[in-house]
Order: C-alpha cells, then sequence, then structure tokens
C-alpha cells in the first residue's frame, strides 16, 4: 500500500474516526493492536449499519463479527485512493447485511421485528458521547436531502430494497428512482465533502 | 417536492446521464439486483471516470451508515479480537506485475486455488523474464501465421482476427506454458490484448475456456475463448478494456461461462505494461 493520495474521495465532514486509514494499514501488516484500533475507530458506525438493516440484534452481531474477519483478512486489499476505510468497513457491513434481508430466511420475520429497540447498551458514557455527537453531525448533514430524495434513500440504504421495489413501493418509473438516488447521493456528497 | 433537482447535471459528473449513469446512485446504496450490479461492475471495470465518480457516490452512502451508528457490546470485541488472533492474513500485494494477482483472492468460490496461483504466477514471471526474449520472436511469428490462419476460416469473426493479427504483429508478446499442457501468448497493445492458444487440452463435454481479467478490485470476465482446446488446435481472442488489469487468466468454465472462476486456471500470463 503506497502513500495516500492526495485525491482520494473521503468523508471529510464526518472524519471523527480519521485514525481509521492508519490503522487499517497498521493491521493490514498483521498489527492486531492497530486493529483494535480500527475497530474502535469503526465499530459503532459498522453495528448500526447493519443493526438499521437487520433489525434483529443476535444477526447483526454475527454480521458484525463476519465483517470485522473479512476486514482483517483482506485489509491489504484496502485502497485509500478510493475511499476512507471506515467508508471500506461500512460498505462491506451494508452488503452482507442487504444480503442477509433478500434472503428470504432474514426477509421472512423481519417485519415482525420493526419495532424492536435498536439501541445496543453503550459501554461508557464517553463512547456514548462521541458516538452520538459524531452521529448527530452526519445526520445534520443529511438534511440537505429534500425529503422525497430522504425517503428513496431510506428505503434504499436502511430497507435494503432494490430500485426496481423502490420503484414499486413508491409507485414510480424506474428512471425517476436511478436519478433519485444518484441525485441524493450527489447532494450528500457535496454536502460532506466527500470530493475528489 | 423537488422533481427539478433531479433532473440537474453537474459538471464533472461525466457525460450523457444516461442510464447506465444514473446506476451509480443505486450501486452505491446496494439498490441493484445481482444481474444489474455484476452488469455494471463490469462498466466500471472498463471506465475509470465513471469508477472514480462512482467511488465518491459509495463514500457519501457510507455516511449513511455513520449516521444510524451504534455501539456494538463490549463482548464483541473481545470475540472479534481473539478470532484475528486465529485468522490468517492476505498477503499485502507488491509493486511488481505480480502484484494485482493478490487481488486474485477476492474470488469467493475458489480463493485457495487462486492464492495458489499468485505463487505460481511468481514462476511464470520469472520464465517469462528469462526466457522471453529468446521466444518472443517465434511466438509471434507463430501467432502472426495462427491468425493468419483463423483469419481465412472464420468470416464471421473477421474483424476481430484482423485485430488480433495487427496486435500480434506490433506489440510484444508473452508466452506461457499452461498447467495443463499447450500454452498461451498474449499480446498487450494499449487497452486491448490479444491472446493466441494452442495445444490445450479438450475442456470436457459441456465446457469451455473462459479468459479473465486480472486486477486490483478482483478477478473479471473477459470473454469466452471458442474453439480453445477443439482438434489441439489454435485458438484466438480479442480482449479490449484492460484497463488496470495486471494480468490474464484462462480456465476451464461451464459452457456458458461463470462470474468468477470456478476451476483453477491453467493460465496467468502477466500483462505487460
Amino acid at each position: 500500500m503506497g502513500a495516500m493520495t492526495t485525491s482520494r474521495p473521503r468523508a471529510a465532514g464526518a472524519a471523527g474516526p480519521g485514525d481509521a486509514d492508519a490503522a487499517l494499514a497498521a493491521a493490514a501488516r498483521g498489527d492486531q493492536a492497530a486493529f483494535a484500533a480500527f475497530y474502535d475507530a469503526t465499530a459503532a458506525a459498522v453495528h448500526g449499519t447493519v443493526l438499521r438493516v437487520l433489525r434483529d440484534p443476535a444477526q447483526s452481531e454475527e454480521v458484525v463479527q463476519e465483517v470485522f474477519l473479512e476486514a482483517w483478512r483482506t485489509a491489504a486489499r484496502f485502497d485509500p485512493g478510493r475511499g476512507s476505510a471506515r467508508g471500506w468497513v461500512v460498505t462491506m457491513a451494508h452488503r452482507r447485511a442487504v444480503d442477509r434481508v433478500r434472503s428470504s430466511q432474514a426477509g421472512s420475520s423481519r417485519e415482525e421485528r420493526y419495532g424492536v429497540r435498536e439501541e445496543a447498551p453503550y459501554d461508557s458514557v464517553s463512547e456514548e458521547v462521541e458516538v452520538l455527537l459524531e452521529r448527530e453531525e452526519v445526520q445534520r448533514a443529511l438534511g440537505v436531502l429534500s425529503p422525497v430524495q430522504r425517503e428513496a434513500v431510506d428505503l434504499a440504504y436502511y430497507g435494503g430494497r432494490t430500485h426496481r421495489q423502490i420503484a414499486e413501493d413508491l409507485h414510480l418509473p424506474l428512471g425517476t428512482v436511478k436519478t433519485r438516488l444518484r441525485d441524493a447521493l450527489l447532494k450528500l456528497r457535496d454536502a460532506m465533502g466527500v470530493r475528489s | 417536492m423537488n422533481e427539478r433537482d433531479e433532473r440537474e447535471r453537474r459538471p464533472g459528473d461525466g457525460p450523457v446521464p444516461g442510464d447506465d449513469e444514473a446506476l451509480a446512485g443505486a450501486w452505491a446504496l446496494d439498490a441493484l439486483d445481482d444481474d444489474e450490479r455484476a452488469a455494471y461492475e463490469e462498466r466500471l471495470r472498463r471506465d475509470p471516470a465513471e469508477r472514480r465518480a462512482a467511488d465518491e457516490l459509495r463514500e457519501a452512502a457510507s455516511l449513511l451508515g455513520a449516521a444510524a451508528a451504534v455501539p456494538p457490546p463490549a463482548r464483541l470485541r473481545a470475540d472479534v479480537l481473539a478470532a484475528i488472533a486465529r485468522t490468517p492474513q492476505e498477503p499485502p500485494a507488491g509493486p511488481s506485475p505480480v502484484a494485482g494477482l493478490a487481488a486474485a483472492r477476492r474470488s469467493r468460490r475458489g480463493p485457495s486455488r487462486w492464492a495458489a496461483l499468485v505463487a505460481a504466477a511468481g514462476i511464470v514471471v520469472a520464465a517469462v523474464g528469462t526466457g522471453v526474449a529468446l521466444d518472443a520472436r517465434s511466438d509471434a511469428e507463430r501467432a502472426r501465421q495462427v491468425a493468419a490462419a483463423q483469419l481465412q476460416q472464420r468470416q464471421d469473426a473477421q474483424e476481430t482476427l484482423e485485430q488480433v493479427a495487427a496486435l500480434v504483429a506490433s506489440g510484444e508478446s508473452v508466452t506461457v506454458q499452461a498447467s495443463s499442457g499447450g500454452s498461451a501468448t498474449v499480446v498487450r497493445a494499449g487497452d486491448r490484448a490479444a491472446v493466441v492458444t494452442a495445444g490445450l487440452p479438450a475442456p470436457g463435454e459441456g465446457h469451455a475456456y473462459q479468459l479473465w481479467l486480472v486486477h486490483d478490485q478482483g478477478v473479471t470476465p473477459a470473454g469466452m475463448l471458442p474453439g480453445a482446446g477443439e482438434q489441439d488446435g489454435p485458438a484466438v481472442a480479442l480482449v479490449e478494456g484492460l484497463g488496470a488489469a495486471t494480468a490474464l487468466g484462462l480456465s476451464v468454465e461451464p459452457a456458458g461461462g461463470s462470474r468468477q472462476p470456478t476451476t483453477t486456471p491453467v493460465v496467468v500470463a502477466p500483462l505487460p505494461a
């Protein structure tokens, strides 16, 4: 892995766990302590992502564990030129969670769990504060989205719906959904400084 | 409602925002179905500008995950750290042409096979380093003859073969002995490569040879190699859109082709830069 390039896309506005990149780079060389630091910097985002999609704490923990194992195994593949380390691992987590939701097993009982309490117990007050602050910052940034953009993006990212399903859900042409999702992310990208 | 917003063009977001272009958002949100996703990622592989734009959207999408952050229970941390202590890592990619092959391990179906290939490729590259200079001319000559002969036989593939012949005549070739017997000669010119195989064994009933591009993002299909392994004869293919691919692989797959290699590739040829 070479030095970080200056032209990488990244979420500057939400760079709370900015150490994640360096930690992951060290972890790629077998440094377990560095991996622990990477875990600490990203676990809340990874866990929250998965929990939001799966809505089942036990399954979510399982997936989080799988994701971090994969991150450990494949740390050397992380390409800092393509995004942040946190983006990398959150993407991995989201993909796995969505795969589970779309498999019949997870999908069938998911709606029944819809009302499950999402908040896992915090481990410490400082961690809670840190996570809440960062989450609040990111959530504020999501405010740049129009209500219809937010609705579509939520259905996709948190609901695990495909763009076809969203088109059906919202009674919209597929093309409209495609551009709505894309434009929402463009807006988010610009708002958060995820920019080359 | 903000419909106007959705039609807005942004400079630097690429040329015509057709359907494919708009797929970047759904892709970044994991909102494509499997087939669409595979097709779009194929496009990303061939289009660095689109790849870059899509990566930015994916980074933006990951903020939705950050917005949902909830710390996991403490015991999970202990479990994860205990698990990684028992789990070997995949080695990092190095600076040589073999480096890209490390990414071959991304293959979900056959990580160990492709991992073994990385080691094998080291041998291949070493062999190329010492032997190719001597063989290049004769291999190129043979490949040129093969391409010319095929040109006469297959009118339906005439254009492809002409391009192959032109490539073979112009570029520097690398010849790799296939692990199953036979050989493959690869000539690269810019974003395209010509592949000429000879003497490959029959792929077996219902099977065919499939080409793969190995690059940092993993292994992607690069088309079938029709005619390979039939009557010990030569086969020719033109592979386009090499992008950042560092090697070209060849494996036996079900006749319809696979999305990822399902058998140990018989050839992994480094692509000269």
